[in-house]
Parts: structure tokens; sequence; C-alpha cells
């Protein structure tokens, strides 16, 4: 698990900056993007970028050669891993570009605007690719719907939490229809992810090697395992309560937003963690 | 495309000594971590009772030694990112290691343990089949240096049309996922794969 400690950070941080673009791209598209609300979310979007940012970089800290980087363009097409990595690269340059035009360009709205929505695209794409990454046929605890299910549900629900942290003090776009939009995404997200995590451990349950399964491979599977169904639900019920109390407030979000980001990363730590092959 | 070829590996010889293990070891000047050929302990027994109410032990253990099967459709050079874990044309499955960026997607991905990490390198590294050797002539180190010729290697339709098709064994994956070139003598105990049997007696070693 050590080895792909790096890989948990990457893939928690990504999946939270897509999932936060793409609901905020979602917003973005459809206004004036040079009314002075649209210009001021536009510039906080460096959130995302510096998320997606340490994402990719981290991610380098799992090669035994972080230099020989660029080689992962020749497998292009033909190995998701490098598919990934390109259309994240692509997912940070769209959004980095579009940040810095914010600023700098205002007046080049058609190419803003397409930045935008190629930022949407590789987002989707990039969660996607990630999740196909896994889904290797000699490697059944990954390679399965729950991948991909798991992936996305968690994008959604830290990418609800962020997108909302980041609209909160905008007033044109933290209107009730977005708030009620958002949260509803991202508590539908909550619910994907505590029932992903319970499908797929009856998944793992099913399958065993005459050497291994997946319980036997981590020691502390079970109580990882219980410490992310009780950090789901801690941040199930602050956010619930919060949204019916009617007393949602940066800091509440961001405490669940913390509360997520454990719950997931420890669904990361196991997922990682239980990795076998249907061999040796 | 040349002759593919593989390694036969007779599980009803095999007494474990681990002698290939350590002549590839000796050959390819490798340290403590790194083992391109592996020898799987597969061990177990229960007691049964027979007819006459009597309780009859039945123990066993086998070994399986492995290194690459150079599969026909292996998951490796699949995954690979930058083609460095690549298939040659005369079959065997190797590692540009001036390429390698040392991600371990390889490992993760390989069935049968093959594609080790190489700290010091700080990238992949593998069993080559000896194709140097091979191109000489020669076997591979492991097979001439087994004191019970166990394992043998060769074009795999002489090795077929000699040993047979057995490709299938405890502790060994389903031999369709990857289609390695292997084939293997049963053991009279041996049991089939996924089978849960028995287990694994020298999981640190390898």
């Amino acid at each position: 698990m050590t080895k792909d400690f790096p890989l948990v950070i990457f893939t928690l941080l990504q999946q939270m900056a897509a999932g936060g673009f793409i609901l905020l791209a979602l917003l973005l598209i459809k206004q004036q993007l040079n009314q002075a609300s649209s210009l001021q979310l536009s510039r906080r979007l460096i959130v995302v970028l510096i998320l997606s940012g340490l994402a990719l970089a981290t991610s380098t800290l799992h090669l035994g050669h972080p230099l020989r980087g660029a080689n992962v363009l020749l497998g292009l097409g033909r190995s998701w891993l490098s598919n990934e990595v390109i259309i994240t690269g692509t997912f940070f340059g769209s959004v980095g570009f579009y940040w810095l035009a914010s600023w700098k360009k205002q007046e080049w709205v058609g190419l803003r605007k397409l930045s935008l929505v190629v930022g949407l695209l590789s987002g989707l794409a990039g969660l996607a690719a990630m999740s196909l990454t896994y889904m290797i046929y000699t490697v059944p605890v990954w390679d399965s719907w729950h991948t991909p299910a798991g992936f996305f549900a968690t994008a959604a629900t830290a990418g609800a939490l962020l997108a909302l942290l980041l609209v909160q003090p905008i007033e044109d776009f933290y209107t009730p229809k977005i708030q009620a939009g958002l949260h509803f995404v991202g508590l539908l997200g909550l619910l994907a992810c505590a029932i992903v995590m319970g499908m797929q451990a009856a998944h793992w349950a099913g399958i065993s090697t005459s050497v291994t399964t997946p319980a036997e491979q981590f020691a502390g599977y079970s109580s990882w395992m219980t410490a992310r169904a009780v950090l789901l639900l801690a941040a199930g019920i602050l956010w619930l309560a919060t949204v019916l109390k009617d007393r949602i407030t940066p800091i509440s979000l961001l405490a669940t937003l913390l509360l997520v980001l454990a719950a997931e990363g420890a669904g990361r730590v196991i997922y990682y963690s239980v990795h076998m092959t249907v061999g040796l | 495309m040349t002759q593919q070829h593989g390694f036969y590996i007779d599980t009803e010889k095999c007494t474990g000594c681990k002698t290939c293990e350590l002549a590839c070891k000796d050959y390819k000047d490798l340290g403590t971590e790194i083992n391109f050929r592996r020898i799987y302990e597969y061990t177990g027994g229960d007691w049964h009772q027979d007819a006459t109410g009597c309780w009859i032990p039945d123990v066993f253990a086998y070994y399986v030694s492995m290194a690459c099967n150079h599969c026909n459709n292996p998951a490796c050079t699949t995954v690979c990112p930058t083609g460095a874990m690549h298939k040659r044309d005369d079959g065997f499955v190797l590692v540009a290691e001036d390429i390698c960026i040392g991600c371990r997607h390889c490992e993760s991905a390989c069935p049968y343990g093959a594609p080790q990490y190489n700290a010091e390198k700080r990238n992949m590294t593998k069993c080559d089949g000896c194709y140097e050797r091979v191109g000489e002539g020669k076997q591979p180190i492991c097979v001439e240096s087994c004191p019970l010729r166990a394992i043998d290697f060769g074009p795999m339709d002489e090795l077929t049309e000699k040993y047979g098709y057995q490709r299938d064994i405890a502790p060994l994956p389903p031999s369709h996922m990857t289609q390695p070139n292997l084939i293997i003598r049963l053991n009279p105990n041996a049991k089939s794969t996924g089978s849960r049997a028995g287990t694994l007696a020298n999981p640190q070693e390898v």
C-alpha cells in the first residue's frame, strides 16, 4: 500500500477538482462570462487549478523515474494509464487557460467558453479514464462497476462541497435554486458513496484465489471499513442537519468536506490495500 | 515472428530445492529483494474418516516454480503506459529499462508476479527468458541448473508434443486470462486452479 499512497492523494484531489469544476462550469456556461459575478467566480477557480496541480504533482511521487514522465505519451490510445494522464493534463491546461484569461483576456469570450467546455469534458473523461486504468482484467478486486461508481460518487460529493464553498460569497450565484441543486448533487453523491461501499464489500467477499482473499490482503480491513462507514455517516448527519436547520456556513461546508475527504481517503487506502490478481 | 518459446514445469519431480531461483539470481546478479524465478510451496491437508471409522490424514505439499511465462496475451504490456514492457516478435516479453518510468502498473496487473520493481534502478525488471543464451542455442540458466530436470524450455509446439497441454494448477491463475506459454506436469496431489484446499506456505519468500 505505501507505494500507492501518492495515488490515494492524487485520485482524491483530482476527483474533487474535476467534480467541482464540472458543476461550476455548468453554472458558468449559461452566464455572460464578462459580468462581474461571472468573472469573480472564474477567478476563484484558482482553487480548482491548485487542487488539480497538487494532484498531478503528487502522482509523480509514485514513479521511479519522474523525469521520464513524458514517456507516458508513448502509450496514448493503447494504455488507459497514458490516456488518464493526458486527459487529466488537458483538464489542468483548460482550467489554467480559463482562469488566466478571466484575468488577462476577458475579450476572448469565445475562447474562454471553449476552454470551459474542454475543461468540463476532459474533467468527465478524466474520471472515466481513471476508472479504466484500474479495471484490469487480471485484477478482480478492481475490475468491476464499483470502481467508476466509487470514483464518480467521490467527485460528486467532494465536488459539490467545493463548488458550494467557491460560490458561497458571490450573491448572483449563491441563489436558493443553485444552493439546492448543489446540495442535492452532493447528498446524492454521499448516498452513492455509502451504497457503493456496501456493494463493493459484498463483491470482494465473493473473491478468492488459492492463496488469498481481498480481506486477507489488508490486516486493517475491518477497522478501516468501520472507520470509513463512521466518517461517511458523520458527514451525512452534519450535512443534512445544517441543510435542514438552515445553518449552512463556510465553516460547516468545510467541516463536511473534510469529513468526506477523510471517509473517501480511508476508502481509497482500502481500495489499494486489497489489491490482488487472479493468480499469485 | 519466429517460434514462440515457453517453459515446462514438472511439479511431480520438483522438490522445491530452489536451485533454479538461485542460479537465476547469480546469473542475473540480483539482490535479495528480487527473484525472477520463485518457488511457490502449496501445502494443506485434512483428516478423513474411512469406512472402518479410522481417521486418515491426507497431508500434501508440492512446489510450483514460476518466472515469466511470456504470455500470448500479457497483462503487463496491456497496461504499460510507455510501451517499455513489450512482447518481441520472437515472443519474449521484455522491459526496456531505459524507457520504463517505474510506475509499477505492470506489477499490479501480472497474475504471475513476473515484473518486479528494482528500487536501486527505480524501474521494472523481469525474467527475459535468457533470450541471449537461447539465441546461442543454450537453455535458460534455470533450466540448466535444475538437478531434478524438472524444468524444460523450448519452442511451444515441441513442448506441447512432448508434454501435453496442461497449464492450470493451484495456486496459478486460470490460464485463459493471459495465455501463458507454460506447460505443467501435475503432481499427484495437485489441486485445481482457485482451490482453497491448501495455503501458500512461503509467502515471505515469494
